[in-house]
């Protein structure tokens, strides 16, 4: 991934990543061992986060 | 307000991961927003049977496939424009890393399909925010390679059975 410039961070299933200055969300989702339950949240957080760096 | 998203097909081994696909258009509609649904006219890299993550012998068209998830009310990402959309959403699958991009089989040398990268960078340069669940950041990092971006994207080591051809 860091070869294409991006930078990563290490998060769980209950978090997000956020870059405010390049209005980018990013969620693991099912990118780890997560349950159903926990990527509707993990999305949702996302989603909400998204919503509000719309002007 | 608009939220693009754009599919890559219908099922976690050759399209869109579609518990992701579907909550996004959940959480969308909960935040009081509209959906609209995108994806590229192409045929998918290939069809995997989601039982054995066996390589099936057809071809299946990745709008098509996608038109599932999205009730038949989704669009050409030919028609893209960042105009008329507030914000993008790239869901997960292996569709994102097999049909949008190739970084499945070539990381991130992997070539980006042009429709793509240009609905990525075109709200990129309205600075309209993106999101990119799973698979979905590296679709967007590839979008935005060699561009003065440098957008922090969660990485985590996957864990699950993931069958990549």
């Amino acid at each position: 991934m860091e070869k294409t410039g991006a930078t990563t961070e290490m998060k769980t299933i209950d978090e997000i990543s956020i870059d405010h200055h390049n209005k980018i969300v990013t969620a693991p989702c099912y990118m780890m061992e997560a349950d159903i339950m926990q990527v509707r949240n993990n999305v949702q957080k996302a989603i909400e986060a998204l919503v509000g760096m719309v002007p | 307000m608009k939220i693009a998203v754009i599919f890559s097909g219908s099922g976690v081994y050759d399209g869109t991961e579609i518990h992701e696909g579907v909550f996004t258009l959940l959480a969308i509609k909960k935040a009081g927003a509209e959906a609209v649904c995108f994806a590229p006219n192409i045929d998918q890299h290939h069809v995997i049977n989601h039982i054995t993550g066996e390589e099936m012998p057809e071809t299946r068209n990745v709008l098509v496939e996608a038109a599932r998830i999205a009730r038949g009310d989704i669009h050409d990402l030919a028609l893209f424009d960042a105009d008329k959309m507030d914000a993008l959403v790239l869901p997960g699958g292996f569709g994102a890393a097999k049909n949008l991009t190739k970084w499945a089989f070539s990381g991130p040398e992997g070539e980006i399909n042009a429709q793509v990268k240009a609905a990525i960078l075109s709200m990129a340069k309205a600075k309209k925010p993106i999101a990119g669940l799973c698979m979905g950041p590296t679709v967007i990092a590839k979008a935005l390679e060699k561009v003065a971006f440098r957008p922090p994207l969660p990485s985590v080591a996957p864990t699950r059975r993931l069958p990549m051809i």
